[in-house]
């Protein structure tokens, strides 16, 4: 960067000034480098002499314009994505419904509730009670305790889910039946997964929610079929798939 | 590149600033890189510390949580069907535990999840049930043994109809008993007919206690401890018996109408013959079964051991 004085230089302008007297003085030996002197000691590069510095100059502020711009925009772009900004993406919001849903689902499996709702099964339709000709509720919760807790969690803060019951065939095959479906789920949805075993006398339960006199293994519509010899009739996952709108 | 230094005299000389200023730029500018970069470095910290568990304890957490309702469902369903003895009660809780790993097994593999489950053990008991009427034994006998060489007691319950039969308090009142050689802890139930009570009193270790309550018929939840559905604080079952193995009396069986029912460990069905109406019936039973659960994931290699053992009362 540093230049040594001497070498590069030139010699003091001569243009605004007198030259001194040659007589007196001897005049200064060229310059050794870039210009050479006329007869007079003018400068010969003129415009291109001192006057280039302007446009380095010029130059040198856009670049360093340029970088602190850029350190600028570097350092903004990295506070946009903090665990704690209300956007979509935030990973805060992402767990906070994913501990939501297992919560619900926790809840729903020690209380009953799960069970009732997987169980209340429509054999003239075939489909879930209450739920719309396409075989599962595609707006708001289903009418029984498991979808009360889902429209309080999620339908009432604006947040969609879709709520898929995963079974085994009887060919020892996974299939999924879907009980709620509010969409596709965005880049940003959470998941958890409850399981929950069927046992051959657990009831199927009516529009009310009440228990029947038949049990799941004697109902034929029933969407997961009878998977295990033993007294277990079926593992069904549930799973609430979250995502905000 | 411009002269850094210009002269230091002449018109030039202003322009020695320019080489501070440049420098200053740099500075700041090499700065705000540092400061972007800590910012970032907190920020990366911060969001890997709030990602959600990928480990997958809280699916095998849940799972546990899962298998263990549905390992006493298992349970209870066996003793629901069975009509073969330990035989059928052992096979019908192998097999459902069999069918859930099974299943649950090829659906947690496709999140990346192996589980395994496997009934480890089962103990053999008895469940001893009178249903209605006197708590005398099948031979008519007022004082008599339960069950003998015990050492643990499940879902002990005693349903007493009506406060009217009791016996007043200290005269031939209904006794539970829990006989040890040298130690020995009793329950009795009484009223008292002057505060219209029932007066369950428990003698643990030379220490007397009891529990009233005005209802006119009532539970008596003997080891979960509760009467009438509260809890009675000086009702812990066999409290203070030290040895491993005691026997279960009732004395002044005629004191009390009502039903009891209770799960022993061991099998004492020998000392029950046919039971006639209002006797006491003995039947084959688990007294509890273990299950030994196994969770594995990329991450975590997790195991445990569900014991489902329905009132039990050591909790």
């Amino acid at each position: 960067m540093v230049t040594p004085p001497t070498r590069d230089r030139p010699a003091p302008p001569t243009r605004d000034r007198p030259a001194p007297p040659t007589r007196d003085r001897p005049a200064p030996p060229p310059t050794r480098g870039r210009a050479a002197k006329s007869d007079d000691g003018r400068d010969q590069r003129g415009l291109g002499g001192r006057e280039n510095r302007g446009q380095a100059h010029t130059l040198e502020g856009v670049v360093a314009a340029l970088i602190m711009l850029s350190a600028v925009i570097f350092a903004l772009e990295m506070t946009a994505v903090t665990p704690l900004s209300a956007s979509t993406s935030s990973q805060h919001l992402e767990n906070q419904q994913e501990a939501t849903a297992r919560g619900i689902l926790g809840a729903a499996a020690e209380t009953g509730a799960l069970e009732r709702a997987v169980l209340a099964w429509n054999d003239s339709a075939p489909r879930f009670w209450h739920a719309s000709s396409l075989g599962y509720f595609a707006s708001g919760s289903p009418p029984n305790d498991f979808g009360a807790m889902l429209d309080r969690s999620f339908d009432s803060q604006g947040i969609a889910y879709n709520v898929d019951v995963v079974y085994e065939t009887a060919a020892g095959e996974r299939a999924v039946e879907q009980l709620v479906y509010q969409g596709r789920p965005s880049d940003n949805a959470v998941s958890a997964a409850r399981s929950l075993v069927v046992f051959d006398d657990d009831p199927i339960y009516d529009r009310n929610g009440d228990p029947t006199a038949t049990a799941v293994s004697d109902e034929d519509t029933y969407f997961a079929p009878d998977a295990s010899a033993g007294s277990v009739y079926n593992v069904l996952r549930v799973e609430v798939v979250v995502w905000r709108i | 590149m411009a002269d850094l230094r210009p002269p230091a005299t002449g018109p030039d000389s202003r322009r020695e600033r320019a080489q501070l200023i440049l420098v200053t730029g740099f500075v700041i500018a090499v700065v705000l890189i540092a400061l972007a970069l800590v910012m970032n470095s907190a920020i990366y910290t911060e969001n890997l510390a709030t990602r959600s568990d990928s480990s997958g304890a809280t699916d095998a957490a849940a799972y546990q949580r899962t298998i263990e309702s549905a390992a006493l469902e298992a349970f209870e369903y066996a003793h629901a069907v069975n009509d073969s003895g330990y035989d059928g009660l052992n096979r019908n809780v192998t097999d459902a535990v069999a069918g859930i790993d099974a299943i649950s097994t090829r659906q947690e593999a496709t999140y990346g999840h192996v589980p395994n489950l496997s009934v480890a053990a089962t103990v053999n008991g008895t469940a001893i049930t009178d249903d209605a009427g006197v708590f005398d034994s099948q031979g008519g006998a007022d004082n008599w043994t339960v069950a003998s060489a015990i050492s643990d007691v499940r879902a002990f319950n005693v349903f007493v109809d009506d406060r009217t039969d009791l016996n007043e308090s200290g005269d031939r009142e209904f006794r539970v008993v829990a006989r040890a050689p040298t130690e020995r802890w009793y329950m009795n139930v009484s009223r008292d007919s002057s505060a219209n009570e029932i007066v369950v009193g428990v003698n643990a270790t030379g220490s007397y206690d009891t529990c009233r309550r005005s209802a006119p018929k009532l539970w008596i939840n003997v080891t979960a401890g509760t009467v009438d559905g509260e809890p009675c604080d000086a009702l812990t079952f066999a409290e203070g018996i030290s040895t491993s193995q005691y026997d279960l009396d009732i004395r002044n069986g005629s004191a009390v109408r009502g039903s009891y029912s209770l799960v022993v460990d061991e099998d004492v069905r020998v000392a029950y013959g046919a039971a006639a109406f209002d006797d006491p019936t003995a039947e084959a039973a688990l007294y509890n079964m273990t299950v030994d659960l196994f969770y594995r994931t990329a991450e975590l290699d997790y195991r445990s051991k569900i014991e489902i053992e329905p009132g039990d009362h050591d909790g």
